[in-house]
């Protein structure tokens, strides 16, 4: 099981730090000297673990400002960890320079979520597919590189030639432009892909077509997947397991069957009622109600941090910010009353 | 009792490249406290119908055909006429609501601009009265009235917004993708208000979408677009059913579900059609699964597929 | 062998500029400033050919035969005499007339057209290259020397520009010594380069953040393979407008400048022949041939740089274009 385990993060913390203006500065020498200097940052990712497997796809659900996109930049070295540990096949790389990380980077690659913005205008489709394979000298002439672009572009279902090869992002639509971003990200086999809302900006009719090229590929390559998604039903569809992010924090952590029709979290429940059905006729479930709005990420609630918007909360919710706690070995859930929540639920005594 | 009547609209753009056929022969009635979905993706002319009920299509752009408002032509009403309807008897909601208001005045001034335009008279008192009124209709505390757009958040903008149209006691309300930019449970904190809006107040809404699970939530019938033709109309029962035109189906079926069984998703192969050379015949022939030699040649007309419902098929 | 674009890049490149010109020239209003700026240009470089003196140099004073010539020349036509001012007859040698020197000039303007038009190409080259490189290692540095070249530039952009000149010129070594038209020039650049290299630096700040560059750093791109390969291409737009830009105001700098006497006496621009009409008080005395010309001329050459900023805009920003 080891072995297969390709992707390992265990505390993983993004803290950004809010500049100070000169002024604030100047103020915190000069007048509050003695005292604590406010230091606010924006608790993006705190304390995130979780593990995938090769072949694997995990999905990293929550809504926005939860902090998925940002452990997705943290897994590929695009933004420093503030701390924590980033095992990739059992070596350490969170502390890496970017010269160390070089090489590592043919093994893990990134899709990004908007089609318009992830090619750039000036590249041809060759020379977007292909930049990765000439930046690490992957091979020693054109003619190879070229055969390689044209060996991913069938794997995605585009046509392979020379027409299109030379083709610029502005003359293709948001779904080949995609499918070309998938391209790019699987022209260096990698073991490890990250897929940042992969499907969000395209056409409904054209999401299918793109998710099922992923699914193919995972699937043949072995790669690990990070599926990173707001959207809990199409978690549903693409991942094995999931994680549900609120506030940095996973709060629940499962195999994607075992989450959505067994939610533990409170937060969990609450959102999957939320879900709107396409059936008009399906009984909709009484929604869990969730009160309030998404708190900043500057100044977190004390201890648990959903526990504002909480209506199973009590006083100890206000004490500490719970880890995730087992409630089976392979379903994980960060709320100490959750044995009570979910019982309550189930006899329907819900306060 | 039909308020509105949609009866052959056709929209096209005279552009320097060619007919931009946005809206090409679209029909549908409305009918009182009813709440019609217009669905389809993006640039099917759901949009440009809204548009062009209101009379908001600029030239290049022509509108033709009928639309009846309460027995009122539209076409034919004068610029000053058709000023008074808008915004007052039927008012719209446009898409992304950070853009629809104003970044400079507060919140509540805007919505008291609405009433001033329409009720020239109205007294200050009773002006703020009624957007503190509407504003606890839609869920926000009235104190909040005193603040600017970013200091509200997205929900909340949104729903400031469904206030803005709400105010002046529209018949009709037209909302494009109300819920789109919003995170889960906001959208369903806002479908939910507007749910119980239309019921509290009786209201006859239009609710553009390409989001067919929101259609399902509020809306009683729905209208299937497809690169600016009206493919298939009817009761969200009959429709998510048991959908004729394959669209719909197709449709349909590149919905995930949370609910039930985890099924495989379709795909639609191709891409679509660009509305300057749209495809001969069937506009959908080029995707379809059950294409037949005639979609190639002929536009399918409509017919009667159910009750008050049609379908543009050929294969009915 | 190894190349990082391929061949066919090349040829699309050659097919890019075609398709712009075809655009470019459905604008009029940049096609009639690339007229009139190739005119301008191609009698500026014949200028040797075209006039029948050489440039007012050294060895040559082009004087009247007749020396200098107050006289008051006058058309007899019957019932009326046209007067024209001094030192003009059109049926002389000197057709457009000359200085109260003696200078031709006719010869004058063409060779002041040269001048002012290397000044102007000079200063907006410059202005642009020194701009992309502040720009661009600022954006890309960041930090403490991205403020303090920020804080330079916005001194810089504070003062007004004309009085900044001035202030520059007068400076001893540089007012005092040989003024030539590269020193003008230098002049320009140094108090204009704030205005692009801020342009710059934000494109620059923005196309850093977005997701084509992050994915090409996921590739393993260094920080110059990104800046070469993915920030400058998508400047380039950016830099051409600007370098419009600078031209159009360096030649009303330089005619400033020169207007009041800083520029190299041997190679007068347009303005010096401005500044020689006001020095012998040429409209007091009607002598509106020193100035009527040199200031159409700068005009023109304003002109054409503007109308070509304004097509190039209109093909950058869509919206603009005419339906």
């Amino acid at each position: 099981m080891n072995q297969d385990v390709i992707i390992e993060v265990t505390n993983l913390v993004k803290h950004f730090p809010l500049k100070k203006s000169l002024t604030q500065t100047l103020r915190e020498q000069f007048f509050y000297r003695g005292k604590e200097p406010i230091d606010l940052k924006v608790h993006a990712v705190d304390k995130v673990s979780f593990k995938i497997s090769a072949g694997e796809t995990f999905g990293l659900v929550g809504e926005s400002g939860c902090g998925k996109t940002t452990v997705g930049l943290l897994l590929l070295k695009l933004i420093e960890p503030t701390s924590g540990v980033i095992n990739f096949r059992n070596e350490d790389i969170s502390q890496l320079s970017e010269g160390e990380i070089k090489t590592k980077r043919k093994e893990m690659q990134i899709i990004f979520q908007n089609p318009y913005e992830s090619l750039s205008p000036r590249f041809s489709v060759l020379d977007t597919i292909a930049e990765p394979l000439r930046l690490l000298k992957i091979y020693n002439s054109e003619d190879e590189v070229v055969e390689r672009v044209k060996e991913t572009l069938k794997s995605v279902g585009l046509p392979q030639t020379e027409d299109f090869l030379d083709r610029y992002p502005h003359e293709l639509s948001g779904g080949m432009r995609q499918r070309v971003g998938v391209a790019r990200a699987y022209t260096l086999n990698p073991s490890f892909i990250v897929a940042d809302e992969p499907v969000s900006m395209l056409d409904v009719s054209i999401r299918v077509g793109v998710l099922r090229i992923m699914k193919d590929l995972v699937k043949k390559f072995q790669t690990a997947f990070l599926f990173i998604t707001h959207d809990l039903a199409l978690a549903r569809y693409m991942c094995d397991r999931i994680g549900v992010m609120y506030l940095g924090r996973i709060v629940e952590l499962g195999k994607t069957e075992d989450v959505i029709n067994n939610p533990l979290h409170p937060y969990t429940k609450a959102l999957i009622s939320a879900v709107p059905d396409p059936d008009p006729e399906a009984t909709r479930t009484e929604e869990i109600p969730i009160v309030g709005e998404i708190p900043s990420g500057l100044i977190l609630p004390q201890g648990c941090r959903f526990n504002p918007r909480c209506i199973y909360a009590e006083e100890k919710c206000k004490e500490t910010d719970p880890d995730l706690l087992e409630a089976d070995p392979t379903h994980l859930v960060a709320c100490i009353r959750f044995k009570e929540v979910n019982n309550l639920v189930k006899e329907g005594e819900v306060e | 009792m039909v308020l509105l009547e949609v009866n052959n609209l056709k929209t096209y753009f005279y552009t320097r490249a060619g007919i931009v056929k946005a809206v090409d022969d679209v029909s549908f009635k409305l009918e009182k406290e009813q709440t019609l979905g217009l669905a389809g993706e993006s640039g099917c002319g759901k949009t440009t119908t809204c548009l062009s009920i209101m009379r908001m299509i600029q030239p290049p752009g022509k509108i033709e055909g009928n639309i009846t408002y309460k027995s009122k032509d539209l076409g034919k009403l004068s610029k000053k006429e058709m000023k008074d309807i808008r915004g007052s008897k039927i008012s719209m909601i446009f898409q992304g609501a950070m853009n629809a208001l104003n970044p400079v005045h507060r919140v509540g001034n805007q919505i008291f601009e609405v009433i001033k335009i329409h009720e020239p008279d109205v007294s200050k008192e009773e002006g703020y009265n009624r957007v503190f009124d509407v504003l606890t209709s839609v869920g926000i505390d009235p104190e909040r009235a005193r603040d600017y757009p970013h200091q509200l958040s997205g929900g909340m903008q949104q729903r400031a917004l469904i206030a803005l149209s709400l105010v002046s006691n529209p018949d009709i309300i037209m909302a494009d993708e109300p819920v789109t930019a919003l995170d889960v449970i906001v959208q369903s904190q806002v479908l939910k208000s507007v749910k119980s809006l239309k019921d509290r107040l009786g209201l006859s809404m239009i609710i553009i979408t390409h989001d067919l699970s929101v259609i399902a939530e509020i809306c009683d019938k729905t209208a299937i677009m497809y690169a600016g033709k009206l493919v298939e109309f009817g009761e969200n029962r009959d429709i998510f059913k048991e959908p004729l035109h394959p669209y719909t189906a197709a449709l349909l079926s590149a919905f995930p579900s949370l609910t039930g069984p985890r099924m495989e998703l379709k795909e639609i192969k191709g891409a679509p059609p660009d509305l300057l050379t749209p495809p001969s015949g069937c506009r959908f022939h080029p995707r379809c699964p059950k294409v037949m030699d005639i979609c190639k040649k002929k536009n399918p007309a409509y017919t009667d597929s159910r009750k008050d419902g049609y379908v543009a098929c050929h294969l009915y | 062998m190894y190349k990082l674009q391929s061949n066919k890049t090349l040829q699309r490149r050659w097919k890019t500029w075609k398709k712009f010109w075809t655009v470019y020239k459905s604008n009029r209003l940049g096609v009639i400033g690339i007229v009139i700026l190739v005119i301008l240009i191609v009698l500026a470089i014949t200028a040797d050919g075209l006039t029948p003196y050489g440039p007012p140099g050294p060895d040559e004073i082009n004087l009247q035969e007749s020396g200098m010539d107050p006289r008051v020349w006058t058309i007899p036509i019957p019932f009326t005499t046209i007067e024209l001012g001094p030192f003009w007859n059109p049926f002389s040698d000197h057709p457009f007339g000359t200085t109260e020197l003696g200078f031709d000039v006719y010869t004058l303007l063409f060779f002041g057209l040269r001048v002012s038009l290397a000044v102007a190409f000079i200063s907006g080259i410059f202005v642009v290259l020194l701009g992309t490189i502040i720009g661009v290692s600022s954006a890309y540095v960041g930090g403490k020397v991205d403020a303090v070249i920020m804080r330079i530039s916005e001194v810089i952009l504070v003062i007004p520009p004309l009085p900044l000149l001035l202030m520059l010129a007068s400076v001893p070594e540089i007012g005092g010594g040989t003024t030539t038209w590269e020193l003008t020039a230098i002049l320009i650049v140094a108090i204009y380069w704030p205005v692009s290299a801020r342009l710059i630096r934000g494109q620059a700040l923005s196309l850093k953040e977005r997701t084509f560059v992050l994915s090409a750093k996921a590739a393993g791109a260094s920080t110059p393979y990104i800046i070469f390969k993915h920030i400058l291409p998508n400047v380039f737009p950016l830099m051409i407008t600007m370098m419009i830009t600078a031209m159009r105001q360096a030649i009303l700098f330089e005619a400033f400048l020169a207007y009041l006497g800083f520029s190299d006496p041997l190679n007068w621009s347009l303005g010096f022949i401005l500044n020689t009409a006001q020095a012998e008080a040429a409209f007091t005395r009607g002598a509106w041939w020193l100035m009527f010309p040199p200031a159409i001329l700068i005009a023109l050459i304003g002109i054409s740089f503007a109308f070509i900023g304004i097509a190039l805009d209109a093909i950058v920003n869509p919206r603009l274009r005419k339906r």
